[in-house]
């Protein structure tokens, strides 16, 4: 802790050309109101931001995933959602494109790190966290799997929201149909007339 | 949504669930198409059904009424119309779905929609639509051929209920039951007979009746056998026509012989006034 309270007021810092008039107290509180700020910054509250980062990636990622998965498995969800009638958003396109167009960019053992990195938050503070959120901003910057990830928790929630149709079993459908058994009494008919003839 | 489900497994259940859904649009698509071919064959049937109504009430009225004998071909026709209805509704499923062998597996992604496709008869189908429809010609040409036969049977039988109607007339109508049945085959002649929405056995006992009722009334059904029943002269024949037709004659142009032989048949008695 800084104690200006004891310096007395003659302390004064300054160039040599201007008489050093600022009082050193001045400086040291200024310090100090600066030290107890960061002090203040928990992970709770000023991370949460990489918390909700977090989320999407703690549901699917895994260190097993390879990039040519990561590939694969979207571009089947991708074809799903066509079929399923999911309206396209502009994140899809942009994750399919980095998927198939720039693999490289994705960097799935650094965004690996990362990931176990900002998951211990926890109880950090103070300088540590400063650093940790200019390192959080530095690999959302850097690793497109963050964007991936993202892409595929929304499309898969997407997916999962449309309506499951079944496709009753054919045979079963057409002898639903009223033609059917229209068919049926027709030719009673007939054989009706028949045995009259 | 489950944290505890990785994401491969998550990506297969979703192509699951698209897969199910591209299988019901194909099953939608399928079903349209065998509704189609049902339509068709069904429509023909009605036809087929039409065709064979008439014929069983020309038939029934032909031989119950008039005694016709049917021609053979009834029996050709009838069974044509059996063979085209063989496809139980089994078989009909199956002969819908003919075209659909080739499908194959549903492909995610693959655009196949069926959309634009014209919705067309499986061969099996088209065979059947063209049994039925030559039963139906069939049933409609022997049809044709009872009715001509018919046709002649009403002319002949219109030809003896006018002579009897002329001899009524002359008559005076004495006979009113009579001049009734002859009313009643008349219309059964010219209104009933050939209507075929109507019903056979009805015809057939309405026309019995008449008939029965006619034989009953042998000395009235024509001047012929009139003049047969009473003994009359060919003169006295003459006179009753030309008074039927000209309403007077002069004692003159009267033999006795006629004179007598009118005062003896009551009909004539009756229906001849002499007037000064």
């Amino acid at each position: 802790m800084i104690d200006t309270d004891d310096l007395p007021d003659a302390y004064k810092i300054g160039s040599t050309r201007n008489q050093a008039n600022t009082k050193v107290s001045t400086l040291l509180s200024r310090i100090s109101d600066y030290a107890a700020e960061l002090q203040r910054l928990t992970a709770d509250e000023d991370a949460s931001h990489i918390q909700d980062a977090l989320k999407p990636v703690e549901r699917w990622y895994d260190r097993s995933h390879t990039v040519e998965d990561l590939r694969d498995w979207f571009e089947s969800l991708y074809s799903c959602a066509g079929t399923l009638d999911v309206t396209m958003r502009k994140s899809y396109e942009e994750a399919l494109n980095t998927l198939t167009e720039s693999p490289e960019e994705v960097k799935l053992t650094a965004f690996g790190d990362d990931v176990e990195a900002f998951q211990q938050l926890d109880g950090t503070t103070g300088p540590m966290l400063v650093s940790r959120l200019h390192d959080f901003a530095r690999s959302r910057h850097e690793q497109e799997a963050w964007k991936i990830y993202e892409a595929f928790d929304s499309l898969i929630s997407d997916l999962q929201e449309e309506e499951h149709s079944t496709g009753a079993d054919l045979e079963h459908r057409i002898k639903e149909l009223t033609e059917y058994s229209e068919y049926e009494q027709k030719r009673q008919d007939v054989m009706g007339i028949t045995e009259d003839l | 949504m489950s944290s505890t489900q990785s994401l491969p497994t998550v990506v297969e259940a979703l192509e699951d669930k698209a897969r199910k859904k591209k299988q019901a649009e194909n099953t939608q698509y399928h079903v349209s198409v065998a509704q189609h071919n049902i339509r068709e064959i069904n429509s023909e049937l009605d036809d087929l059904i039409t065709s064979l109504r008439d014929l069983r009430y020309y038939k029934t009225v032909f031989e119950e009424a008039f005694d016709g004998s049917s021609p053979m071909l009834v029996s050709s026709a009838t069974q044509s119309a059996e063979k085209a209805i063989e496809s139980t509704q089994e078989q009909l499923l199956e002969d819908v779905q003919s075209s659909l062998a080739d499908d194959g597996e549903t492909e995610l992604g693959s655009d196949n929609d069926h959309d634009n496709l014209k919705v067309e008869l499986t061969p099996k189908v088209s065979q059947q639509i063209s049994k039925i429809q030559s039963a139906t010609q069939m049933v409609d040409n022997v049809t044709e051929q009872i009715e001509g036969q018919l046709e002649s049977k009403q002319k002949a039988w219109s030809t003896k209920v006018s002579a009897a109607e002329e001899l009524q007339k002359i008559l005076g109508g004495q006979d009113g039951d009579f001049a009734t049945t002859l009313n009643h085959m008349h219309t059964l002649l010219t209104r009933k007979l050939m209507d075929s929405s109507g019903s056979a056995s009805n015809f057939v006992s309405q026309w019995t009746n008449a008939v029965s009722n006619w034989e009953q009334h042998q000395s009235l059904q024509s001047f012929d056998d009139f003049q047969e029943k009473h003994d009359l002269s060919d003169s006295t024949v003459e006179d009753v026509k030309t008074l039927s037709q000209s309403g007077e004659l002069t004692l003159a142009d009267v033999s006795l012989e006629t004179i007598k032989e009118m005062k003896r048949v009551d009909e004539l008695e009756s229906a001849i006034e002499l007037s000064l």
